[in-house]
């Protein structure tokens, strides 16, 4: 209901009413004077006297004032409009129920009742179907996202309508009210009718209807939106939820918003991928957000955790699902295959120094093995593995390419233990060449060989750009292996100033392989000793271990298409959800999936890594239950003569002005004014 | 200024004498006792000597007889003293119809027509009397307010009553006390006033005046048109005593100031009785005649 001014342009005026009250104070004192000789007397009731005066007197200056506002009020000619349904006078025969399946329907009528609003839609028709409907015939249509029609064709058997309700079920979905006026309209093709609009209308379900009002009113179609008793609207989600590095295994943050009047406690409950849960209690603002947190376990699987809120209202969109990288792992693993005798002739020992270079717990602290075997590489737990004069290069291979493929980095240095037949053999995917033999360079450092300048504009080097360039000569090279075919020059990371390769790359799937070509100690050269070891062994980690993210991360909304690239294989993929399998549809460069569920999707191959996390919710802009913008008030705004009334105010204003002076008249007379 | 006489009440209270209520002095006509014990004619009673008693008082005819001294105690009768008492604060110059120069017919023109009256009365038929002002202008010509009852001339009260000015504010309380102070004889004290001040004041005054023997006798002059609120609407009232003005609803104000009227006149019977004082309350718009028999006969209204 909403009040407007037919004579807005007159509301200077108002503040005369300000007239009577000047006129009131600064009235004329009584003229005629009188000699009293009871003046005692007079004193002694003066008191009384005054103060019935005075609230004689306030009395009368308010009723004169609300007397003159209620005047000027009707001067300016207030108006009151209020919305109603284009409801026809005439039988309407043609009648479309069109009910709102959205996620917003599922919440409940109130606190105390389970029933949702869908159900006591559904109850309703079912309820109006048992009525005589005479001649009636009817349309079913759903909406949430889409348009759905329930029935074949228009019915007039209430049996079979009431019937078709149990059809209809609830969505996760958001509503769309718009497409389904315009089914509705076009089902009525013309010819007038009713359609019956079942909608708690929250969200975003009013949005974009201006069009279909218009054709609606226009094609004679009356819109009847029905009232759905929901008390008091409330229901609470998260809206997001973000990991962050920080005490014990780090941090979830998450964002409680609520929508409703009443602040309260609720519990929260954090699940991680592994399955663990947390427990947590926000107190919750009305109309509002709170952040809150929970710290999260030392170590703890990477995949999708969610959240859930315990929200009775509206239960649907109580669970939120949120990405959590693994945590508590060492990310780059370290395979020594020579520890040595002494912790000077271990390769092992210099990496470990050159990743961690002032102590343990600053920079990258690597897990170190001896052997491959002990465990299989994952790029769920590992993003680089290095591997040091292995003598076994058998072990795990099978998850060791995998792991390249999967985005893993893999930085290979030869040595002592290097059987090169075994190697060409088992190692030929890792490998740009296969290895021809191994071939001294010098008997002494003196006699070295060099190592030459690199590409600077290599993201391995581009550290040096800023200066250390002299670190790559003074680099100098007792023993090399040689490759049996040239390695193509983009290839060649590093050489020596020889031309032999020393450093070089290949690219297998979506990671990387890196050979050096002499060995990491000092039995090779100077290089553990050089400048450039440790700045270089330190960007070697990160640019290996960049892509080794175990998968792409996703995060999309109920009801959205999801199309995820993948690489061209003829394996097949799955999508898994809730522990189910099912075929992933193909597209030309991947494959998609048309989210009906909120939840935790994975995308793998058939017996392979995880390809995709997707995490999908609800939409959270559909979880807002206040109504916005009701829809008859969109309506109204658009066709104010079909869907509103109005009442204009001045008489009922005059009416009241009237009674108000005849009752200060009544209390004014006979008397005169006097202080 | 003028005392406003009044022939036909002169006329009518010449024909009068006071009745005294109680022990006063007098003799005229013998209606009234007096309590005075002198070496005068009639004996009363012996009673032993007492230490400051006149030596002349004992009887020596006894003393010879029994060897006990006694003193003798006679009766005599006297005149009625009577002392007229003026209220001359401001507030009797109000009259009726709230003017303020027709004077004859305000409060203090009634007031000295009645003492003037009473003057004569009192002279004629013998009676010492006096004269007493409170309030009013500061120069009594000379008189300084009072002059002491006597039976030989009228002409010092009549030049008092004439050349007092009514002005000034409360003023019974402390004047009445005085009063007293000075009467050496129970008297008749008849005082004529409005009675415009706190009862608690006044009354604790005339209290006194009872406990110290004398017959007190009040007239209050009064407007019946104030105390029934009967004004025009619309009016500013003031007083003599107080600078301001004030504006009234009479009308709406009636209700509530006859209530406290009740309760004013209920407080003067409370302290005239305390006082055995003859009450008679006379309206500027009634006949004053009737109120000054009442006062003179002693009788309540």
């Amino acid at each position: 209901m909403n009040l407007h001014w037919l004579n807005s342009g007159i509301w200077w005026l108002l503040p005369l009413v300000g007239l009577p009250i000047l006129a009131h104070l600064i009235r004329r004192p009584p003229s005629q004077r009188w000699a009293f000789g009871s003046m005692y007397l007079l004193s002694r009731v003066q008191h009384k006297v005054t103060k019935r005066n005075r609230l004689h007197d306030w009395l009368l200056l308010l009723l004169r004032i609300a007397l003159l506002c209620m005047l000027g009020l009707a001067i300016l000619r207030p108006e009151i409009r209020w919305t109603v349904p284009n409801e026809q006078q005439e039988y309407a025969r043609n009648v479309v129920l069109l009910v709102d399946t959205s996620l917003s329907m599922g919440q409940t009528l109130t606190e105390q009742t389970e029933q949702t609003a869908l159900e006591w839609a559904k109850r309703d028709i079912q309820g109006i179907l048992k009525e005589d409907i005479g001649e009636r015939q009817f349309q079913l249509l759903t909406f949430d996202a889409s348009v759905d029609v329930v029935l074949d064709d228009w019915n007039s058997d209430a049996t079979v309508v009431s019937a078709s309700l149990s059809s209809i079920q609830q969505s996760e979905k958001s509503g769309r009210l718009a497409p389904g006026l315009q089914k509705a309209r076009q089902l009525l093709d013309g010819q007038g009718g009713e359609i019956w609009l079942y909608s708690d209308q929250s969200g975003h379900v009013a949005d974009g209807i201006e069009d279909e009002i218009a054709l609606l009113v226009q094609q004679n179609v009356a819109l009847i939106p029905k009232d759905i008793p929901i008390e008091s609207p409330s229901n609470m989600v998260i809206t997001s939820a973000q990991y962050s590095t920080g005490l014990e295994g780090g941090t979830l943050r998450f964002v409680l918003q609520h929508y409703g009047t009443q602040s309260q406690e609720v519990r929260c409950m954090v699940t991680l991928p592994d399955g663990s849960s947390i427990n947590t209690f926000v107190q919750t603002l009305p109309n509002g957000e709170v952040e809150s947190f929970v710290t999260l376990p030392r170590v703890t699987d990477g995949g999708i955790g969610q959240i859930e809120v315990m929200d009775e209202r509206l239960t649907l969109d109580n669970l939120y699902h949120f990405h959590l990288p693994k945590i508590g792992a060492s990310r780059v693993l370290l395979v020594d295959g020579d520890p040595g005798s002494a912790a000077i002739d271990s390769e092992v020992y210099y990496l470990e120094r050159a990743l961690t270079p002032s102590s343990v717990g600053a920079g990258i602290v690597p897990e170190i093995l001896s052997d491959l075997s002990a465990q299989e590489p994952s790029v769920e737990t590992h993003a680089v593995i290095f591997l040091a004069n292995v003598p076994n290069p058998a072990s795990n291979i099978g998850a060791l390419t995998e792991f390249v493929r999967s985005g893993g980095g893999v930085f290979i240095a030869l040595g002592g233990n290097t059987d090169i037949e075994r190697v060409n053999q088992l190692w030929k995917h890792l490998l740009p060449s296969a290895i021809k033999d191994r071939k001294t360079l010098a008997s002494d450092l003196a006699l070295g060989i060099p190592t030459a300048l690199p590409d600077l504009t290599h993201p391995l080097f581009q550290p040096f750009a800023r200066g250390g360039l002299n670190g790559f000569p003074n680099t100098k090279w007792l023993e090399i292996f040689r490759l049996e075919d040239t390695v193509p020059e983009e290839n060649v990371l590093l050489a020596l100033e020889n031309g032999l390769p020393l450093l070089v790359e290949q690219k297998v799937g979506k990671g990387r392989v890196c050979i050096l070509l002499s060995m990491i100690d000092m039995a090779g050269g100077n290089f553990p000793l050089q400048s450039i070891y440790m700045p270089l062994m330190q960007k070697m980690t990160t640019y290996l271990g960049g892509s080794a993210s175990g998968g792409m991360r996703l995060s999309h909304i109920v009801g959205e298409t999801v199309n995820v690239m993948t690489p061209q294989t003829d394996e097949s993929m799955l999508w898994t959800y809730s522990g189910v399998s099912s075929s992933a549809q193909r597209t030309a460069n991947g494959v998609r999936l048309d989210t009906e569920l909120s939840g935790a999707h994975t995308l793998i191959i058939d017996g392979g890594p995880v390809l995709a996390w997707l995490a999908v919710n609800t939409d959270r802009t559909e979880s807002d239950v206040i109504v916005p913008s009701p829809i008859l008030d969109v309506a109204a705004e658009i066709a104010p003569e079909a869907f509103s009334r109005r009442e204009e105010g001045a008489p009922w204003l005059v009416l009241l002005a009237l009674f108000l002076g005849l009752i200060q008249a009544l209390l004014s007379f006979p008397k005169q004014e006097t202080v | 200024m003028s005392i406003p006489w009044d022939p036909v009440i002169n006329d009518r209270l010449t024909r009068l004498h006071f009745l005294a209520r109680q022990l006063v002095w007098g003799m005229n006509s013998g209606n009234h006792r007096s309590n005075r014990v002198t070496q005068s004619i009639e004996f009363v009673e012996h009673r032993n000597y007492q230490p400051g008693d006149p030596i002349s008082a004992i009887d020596w005819k006894v003393f010879a007889r029994t060897d006990r001294l006694m003193i003798r105690r006679q009766q005599a009768d006297t005149d009625a003293q009577v002392v007229l008492v003026l209220d001359a604060t401001g507030d009797m110059q109000s009259g009726m119809d709230g003017e303020a120069d027709q004077w004859e017919d305000s409060k203090f023109g009634k007031a000295l027509t009645s003492l003037a009256a009473l003057t004569m009365m009192s002279h004629k038929r013998g009676d010492p009397v006096g004269a007493w002002v409170c309030g009013g202008s500061a120069n009594h010509a000379g008189l300084n307010g009072f002059v002491p009852p006597s039976g030989r001339s009228m002409h010092p009260i009549f030049h008092l009553l004439a050349s007092v000015k009514p002005s000034g504010g409360t003023a019974l309380a402390n004047s009445l006390t005085q009063l007293n102070m000075q009467l050496r004889r129970k008297s008749i004290v008849i005082i004529v006033s409005d009675w415009m001040e706190d009862p608690t004041a006044w009354g604790g005054a005339l209290e006194l005046m009872a406990a110290s023997g004398h017959d007190i006798r009040c007239l209050q002059l009064y407007s019946r048109q104030e105390w029934e609120m009967d004004l025009p609407e619309s009016i500013k009232v003031f007083g003599f005593e107080q600078q301001s003005e004030q504006p009234i609803q009479p009308s709406a104000m009636k209700d509530i100031f006859a209530e406290e009227v009740a309760r004013y006149i209920s407080e003067v019977e409370t302290w005239s009785a305390r006082a055995n004082a003859i009450w008679v309350q006379s309206a500027l718009e009634d006949d004053l005649l009737g109120s000054l028999i009442q006062l003179v006969r002693g009788r309540m209204r």
